[in-house]
């Protein structure tokens, strides 16, 4: 195409309002060229700093019922990308859409194992208000699967064989503005139940509001992060020990468990930094007190854990896996699903 | 055939992996050659089995004779549950000379009057071992043979190996291995482990031990791979030092399969620079360290020769080895103390 | 049987019906013991065909007692499916061959005894299977062992419809007593919406009237009730505990022990069905991501009423409803077909785009970045197929997603230069325009470490790879720019916004890059003669950018490249390295003309290009035409004793078009034609008056035009030869 300069003046300007309009149209709204992908989406960045939100507002927010619901359980974690058209107010329509797909996959085979022949899979979609914490943040969505027998009788109880919840605590606001508003961005999901449940609820989702699942693999550093503020809420919950487990390379692999005193933790945490921010965690604290149970460990079996990998952090009423296996209690609710959701947004594809 | 004795003998049958089934019968010998023969191991588990039973039934084979095969299996195969070490202490004058048919006779006798409907069995391992097992009951009811109790004795030594034994039946276990010993008491070793082998080549020391040398070089591989001429390895020296010291404290070639090793620590705390408040106080900081391997021994000798840890080898782990042990309570006045410890350690951990 | 050879059909052709008589014949020509050995030979190479061909062929009323044959094949196939299960047309013969009952009910109940499949049972089988039942030949247990026989492998029926289209004649055996269990377990398993009739129910009723509330029939009726509930009474329901039983006794240690097998086994089959696989999560998951989900529409109680695209079958009824198709629920599913894609082409909504850009990247995302990779062959070949069809659909829609870019820039960082090679510089040269403070970064470090340890071969991809995506951002610029400038500031919400000189910033900046690739390039692999070639096709095209894109920018070729070009030994370079001068030249006296007619004043072309071209012209003509050449003013500095190495006498001021390596032999040839008679060869007579002149035309007949066309800009025709090329001169005002 041999568009010369000298040309553009006379000719080109009827030339280009008969070149289709399509064109010129697109390269203005749509997200493809001449755009680079990084002005996509606001990308996000990883924070250094997290807010410890005071114990009395915890408990508040959350009724004692529906918390009891997301403390029961050890959940496993996936990362959604953001969900397209999904509507508060279709909560109802969703639940019966998602059991007749199940019994639809029941009659298939797939899914047969779990409730068996006899029941039938009963969906319930809720919200659970309160776990959101600010104004961009979507309300947090409860799913429970009961299976009841076909034939109810009044005192039948129906027995919850899945439940899952999907939620978005204090996303990066930059990001969640950059988003059309037609998504909803609900970045974390955890699940509880058989392992055919949750592919099949996945796929669901998947068919119907246009996201993608994926595993959510926390890195060590973020299992530090939450031994050290599990261990900053000692005065609101007592813990008894705090137990952390690392694995080193050796051949064969050598798993080393220390659980520390709960009392001892809390002491040593308080003393790696100045009393004055008892609200704000910096990374270095947490590195700081990381360093000096591992140098503790060291000056008595001469053993670099430096040289292994933080596996789990547990404690009495919460653990943590790095496969993305978590329990919590409510006073560590806010916190750990404020991280869990940064880490879902930092894998995000766009 | 009596439907308890059908029913030990099929849960002991479905223990035995197929593979070791038929050398386990045939070391049994309470089948003959030809029934032995007429067994097809490559039916199903299942149909085998029922062969099996039936077979028994038509040789008439009673609760004794299936225990004695439970034992059979246990003794080539020490791997189902947990065992544990134990000493006897303040031998008397004549322990020393007590040899195994005076031992069978004292120890059935003992427990016989100890503890009414048990029942024993006792045969002699081709080394020199003396392996017991122990069904018990009580004064109301037949002993039970589906949780049988194993004790393993070494005559001569001081050292006990027993599995499956609960608490309330442990007193008078001991009160008897005492008697038939003839020494004063036992305590625990302090030492576990689910391989039987494993457990008795640490306390024993049945194991390959490298001894410290005053030669620099230690032996070469005898297996070395061919390496280009060009390819020089800089940090050999180090390499082999790390090396001697990893087997030094750890033994050589295969080790005891260990799985794992606790050690509850309540020392002063030692973690780092800066930290004002703790180095000052005199207070322990109170941890409890576990670890765990398929293969611990193995897994300590490769972090120290991979310099994972540090050499020199610290002394808490060189321990293992040299005091037979894995559990173990540091406090900081004497550096491992080799404290009594009791069995509340080790429902904690 | 023994297949003896036939003889070849030429003329007198063997009747059919006389072709056992030939056999027999022949078998008796020969010796029967090389027939026994023939049938025993295909017999133990097909034993499994060998028993299916009898029971397939086997008539009725054959004795079975005393039949060892029977006997024979029946053991043969007891152990091939205890040990690995029949394949699917072995269960159709002998599923046959047993609900005929052509044998005995022993013989029927043996078979079905242990008929297990290996992978799937085909349906027609069953089908026929039930027909024969109806015809009532069968004792009772073996209808019964046929049944239970269906519901144990009833998952490994393919396909169930033409079950479901004879759901009638099934359930017309509802009455008989004893298979009333085992039809309502099957009729459970079959029943659809438009199955439920009300005098099925009323049947259904009937029978627990006579039979007694039996656990069977309350489950085909609560089945009944939630696809219809206003059919079933409500006295139906009660407390109901039990299910179905189970049936599969006799067939459950072989049916275990076959799957155990198969785990062991691990063959990932290459139909990646929604269907549960006993595998851990992540498998499931890697087989997941990579597939195109299906076109499907819309859920949700207001989807607008539109035709969905599956609707459609061919491109005119796509245009003809081109206003109406509404979105399908997954935006990848338009990635499925050529239809779809036209469809895709036309989409505006951005939030449809940011939905399909999201599933890509999460499929890259998943493929390529998330934990470790297994499955060998199989998971490679469909990460290969996946990116082959996200380049043809790049190709097709003639841009690059921003999900592809995304993941491009992540995976270069980490990329090996052998996974995956040509479909990710097919995709990398697609990449939309990066803005100058990121190339380096994102761009070209990481391609420099790639380039630099890798084969030649490697480095004319990626040579070629950027001399594409070079391409194509002047062809996005020519074709889509405005006229002052480019202003393109997307939709509010993006911040990015690019301006004329952004853009230069970024195709110089890539120019350059390519520069000292090829130049380190070719010294590395000793001026290899391909990488020379695609150096030279990129300066082709950067040497007529003005020209052909309309962009005010020039940037000379580095020396790395002409010389290597100017010396080379294939005549092709150096006439490439002609045109490139020859367009050079153009671009530049154009550009200097705008400029002097006060036209376009932007237009700041710098002094040291001009330097720089006049240099390369210098020495070109001295090379080829004046015989001046490794001067000390030519540019190329060569040791002294290497040209004395060469022996050639005089080498300073011998070497022109005439002595040129990569011309010698056009110059032989010439001399050929000139002088026949000659034995001794003289090129330098060629240097002579007119044969120089005819020995240029020669040359040019040869077809080396962009020579031609270099010469005939660059050299004044004067009669002598020692005519100075004409350099251009810089224009008068300063740059």
């Amino acid at each position: 195409m041999d568009v010369r300069r000298s040309d553009v003046d006379s000719a080109t300007t009827p030339t280009r309002q008969r070149q289709s309009w399509r064109n010129s149209v697109r390269t203005l709204n749509t997200t493809t060229r001449p755009l680079f992908y990084s002005g996509v989406l606001t990308a996000p960045r990883v924070s250094t700093v997290r807010r410890r939100s005071n114990a009395h507002q915890i408990d508040n927010d959350v009724d004692p019922n529906q918390m009891a619901l997301l403390v029961k359980e050890k959940w496993e974690l996936s990362r959604v990308t953001p969900m397209y058209n999904f509507r508060y107010t279709e909560l109802k329509a969703y639940s019966k859409n998602l059991s007749a797909f199940l019994l639809e996959e029941k009659q298939q085979g797939t899914a047969a194992a779990v409730a068996g022949y006899d029941k039938v899979f009963a969906v319930t979609f809720s919200t659970i208000s309160g776990v959101a914490k600010t104004k961009d943040d979507a309300e947090t969505v409860f799913i429970q699967i009961n299976s009841k027998p076909v034939f109810a009788a009044a005192g039948d109880a129906p027995k919850v064989v899945w439940s899952g919840w999907l939620t978005c605590v204090r996303a990066a606001p930059q990001y969640l503005q950059s988003l059309p508003p037609e998504f909803v961005c609900l970045p974390v999901f955890c699940s509880s139940g058989a392992q055919s449940l949750t592919f099949l609820v996945q796929s669901w989702f998947e068919r119907t509001f246009d996201c993608s699942f994926g595993s959510l693999d926390l890195s060590p550093t973020d299992l530090q992060w939450l031994a050290a503020i599990w261990t900053s809420y000692h005065n609101e919950r007592k813990i008894r020990s705090l137990k952390l487990k690392w694995t080193l390379p050796s051949e064969p692999p050598l798993d080393v468990t220390m659980a520390v005193d709960g009392q001892d933790a809390w002491d040593l945490w308080d003393s790696t930094h100045q009393q004055e921010d008892a609200n704000d965690i910096y990374i270095e604290h947490v590195k700081r007190f990381l360093n000096c149970i591992e140098t503790h460990f060291y000056r008595h079996f001469n053993i670099h854990l430096s040289a292994g990998v933080l596996k789990r952090v547990a404690t009495e009423g919460a653990s943590v896996h790095i496969d993305g296996k978590v329990k919590i209690c409510p006073e560590y609710l806010p916190s750990t699903m404020e991280l869990l959701t940064e880490c879902a947004i930092l894998r995000m594809p766009l | 055939m009596d439907p308890a004795v059908r029913n030990l003998l099929l849960r002991i049958l479905r223990k035995i992996p197929t593979g070791k089934l038929e050398e386990t019968l045939t070391k049994w010998t309470h089948l003959s050659r030809t029934q032995q023969q007429s067994l097809n191991y490559s039916q199903s588990k299942w149909i085998l089995h029922e062969n099996i039973v039936y077979l028994c039934e038509e040789n008439g084979l009673t609760m004794k004779h299936v225990s004695e095969l439970d034992m059979i299996y246990c003794m080539e195969n020490p791997t189902s549950a947990t065992w544990r070490a134990c000493q006897l202490t303040d031998a008397e004058d004549d322990a020393s000379s007590v040899e195994l048919i005076s031992f069978k006779e004292q120890f059935k006798a003992h427990l016989s009057e100890l503890i009414r409907n048990v029942s024993i069995k006792i045969k002699k391992h081709d080394d020199e071992s003396i392996w017991i097992r122990i069904a018990w009951g009580d004064h109301f009811s037949k002993p039970n043979h589906l949780k049988p109790t194993y004790v393993v004795h070494y005559l001569q030594t001081p050292y006990v190996f027993i599995c499956n034994l609960s608490s309330k039946n442990k007193l008078l276990l001991h009160q008897a291995l005492v008697l038939a010993t003839k020494h004063g008491s036992i305590k625990d070793a302090n030492l576990s482990g689910r391989s039987f082998h494993a457990v008795r080549d640490l306390l024993m020391g049945h194991y390959n031990k490298t001894f410290p040398t005053s030669h620099s070089r230690p032996l070469k591989e005898r297996n070395l791979s061919p390496t280009h001429p060009n390819i020089v390895k800089e940090h050999i020296e180090q390499a082999e030092k790390r090396q001697q010291l990893a087997r030094e404290a750890f033994g050589e070639g295969t080790v005891p399969k260990l799985e794992r090793a606790t050690y509850t620590l309540e020392t002063r705390f030692r973690g780092g620079s800066g930290i004002d408040t703790f180095i000052d106080s005199e207070r322990p900081f109170k941890t409890v360290v576990t670890f765990e391997s398929k293969s611990l021994l193995a897994s300590l000798r490769h972090c120290v020769s991979s310099g994972m840890a540090e050499s020199p080898v610290s002394p808490l782990l060189s321990s293992i080895t040299q005091k037979g042990r894995n559990y173990f309570v540091i406090t900081d006045k004497t550096n491992k103390g080799p404290d009594m410890t009791t069995q509340s350690f080790r429902s904690n951990v | 049987m023994p297949q003896t050879p036939e003889p070849s059909v030429s003329g007198g052709r063997t009747d059919f019906p006389d072709e056992n008589d030939s056999t027999c014949s022949n078998l008796s020509n020969r010796s029967l013991r090389i027939a026994e050995k023939e049938k025993k030979k295909s017999e133990a190479e097909a034993p499994l065909s060998v028993a299916l061909t009898y029971f397939s062929e086997v008539k009725a009323g054959t004795p079975v007692l005393g039949n060892d044959e029977l006997e024979g094949h029946l053991v043969r196939l007891e152990r091939t499916a205890l040990a690995q299960g029949l394949p699917p047309h072995a269960v159709s013969i002998m599923l046959e061959f047993a609900m005929s009952l052509r044998m005995t009910n022993a013989i029927t109940s043996r078979v079905l005894r242990f008929l297990v499949p290996a992978s799937v049972v085909p349906q027609e089988a069953v089908l026929r299977g039930v027909s024969w039942l109806c015809t009532q030949k069968l004792s009772q247990s073996n209808q019964l062992l046929f049944l239970r026989w269906v519901l144990t492998m009833f998952d490994m029926i393919d396909c169930k419809d033409n079950l479901r289209a004879i759901y009638g004649f099934i359930f017309s055996f509802v009455t008989d007593e004893s298979m009333c269990p085992f039809i309502c377990h099957l009729l459970y398993l079959l029943t659809i919406k438009e199955h439920v009739k009300a005098y099925r129910v009323r049947k259904l009723l009937d029978i627990q009237g006579k039979m007694g509330r039996q656990p069977y029939i309350l489950q085909l009726l609560a089945l009944y009730k939630v696809f219809s509930p206003e059919m079933v009474p409500h006295s139906v329901t009660s407390r109901m505990r039990t299910g179905f039983r189970n049936h599969d006794s006799t067939w459950k240690a072989p049916l275990a022990a076959l799957a155990k097998r198969r785990v062991g086994q691990e063959t990932p089959s290459m139909d990646l069905v929604l269907g549960l696989r006993q595998k851990p999560n992540r498998k499931k998951r890697k087989f997941h991501h990579l597939e195109v989900p299906d076109l499907a529409p819309a859920m949700g109680p207001n989807s607008r009423k539109g035709v969905c695209l599956q609707q459609l079958r061919s491109f005119s009824e796509l245009l003809d409803n081109l206003s109406s198709i509404e979105l399908p629920a997954q935006m990848g599913s338009l990635l499925s077909s050529a239809m779809a894609l036209h469809y895709l082409d036309c989409v505006q909504d951005e939030s449809a785009f940011l939905r399909l850009n999201f599933w890509l990247g999460h499929a890259l995302q998943e493929e390529f970045f998330a934990g470790p990779v297994e499955g060998g062959q199989e998971s490679m070949a469909e990460a290969a197929h996946f990116l082959s069809m996200l380049v043809s659909t790049q190709h097709f829609l003639q841009e690059g997603f921003s999900a592809t870019e995304g993941f491009l820039c992540k995976f270069l960082e980490v990329w090996d230069g052998f996974l995956h090679r040509p479909q990710i510089l097919e995709l990398l040269s697609n990449i939309a325009l990066v803005p100058s403070s990121q190339i380096k970064q994102v761009l070209f470090d990481p391609l420099m470490q790639l380039y630099f340890t890798s084969s030649v071969f490697f480095k004319c991809s990626v040579i070629e790879c950027l001399s594409s995506m070079l391409r194509k951002w002047l062809t996005w610029h020519s074709v889509c720019a405005k006229e002052e400038g480019l202003n393109i500031s997307l939709n509010n919400r993006s911040t990015m916004s690019l301006s004329l000189s952004g853009f230069l910033d970024s195709v110089l900046k890539l120019v350059q890059f390519v520069g000292r690739l090829t130049s380190a390039g070719l010294q590395l692999e000793r001026c290899h003669t391909l990488l020379l070639h695609h150096a030279l096709g990129f300066y082709e095209m950067v040497s007529d950018m003005y020209l052909k894109y309309s962009l005010p920018l020039f940037v000379m070729l580095p020396p790395g490249v002409f010389y290597p070009a100017l010396l080379a030994a294939d005549p092709i370079a150096v006439d490439r390295l002609g045109r490139i001068m020859f367009k050079y030249r153009q671009n530049l006296t154009h550009a200097k003309e705008q400029r002097l007619k006060q036209k376009e004043l932007y237009l700041q072309i710098s002094r040291s290009v001009y330097e720089e071209f006049n240099t390369y012209l210098v020495t070109m003509v001295g090379f080829l035409w004046n015989s001046v050449a490794f001067g000390p003013r030519s540019g190329l500095a060569i040791n002294q004793r290497l040209l004395e190495r060469t022996k050639v006498a005089n080498y300073s001021s011998s070497f022109n078009l005439v002595h040129h390596p990569a011309f010698v032999n056009y110059a032989v040839d010439f001399h050929q034609q000139c002088w026949p008679e000659r034995t001794d060869m003289d090129l330098n007579s060629i240097q002579a008056g007119r044969y120089w002149d005819w020995y240029v035309e020669y040359l040019y007949t040869q077809g080396f035009e962009g020579l031609r066309d270099f010469i005939k800009v660059s050299i004044n025709p004067s009669a002598t030869r020692q005519s100075t090329a004409h350099p251009l001169s810089q224009p008068s005002q300063s740059g």
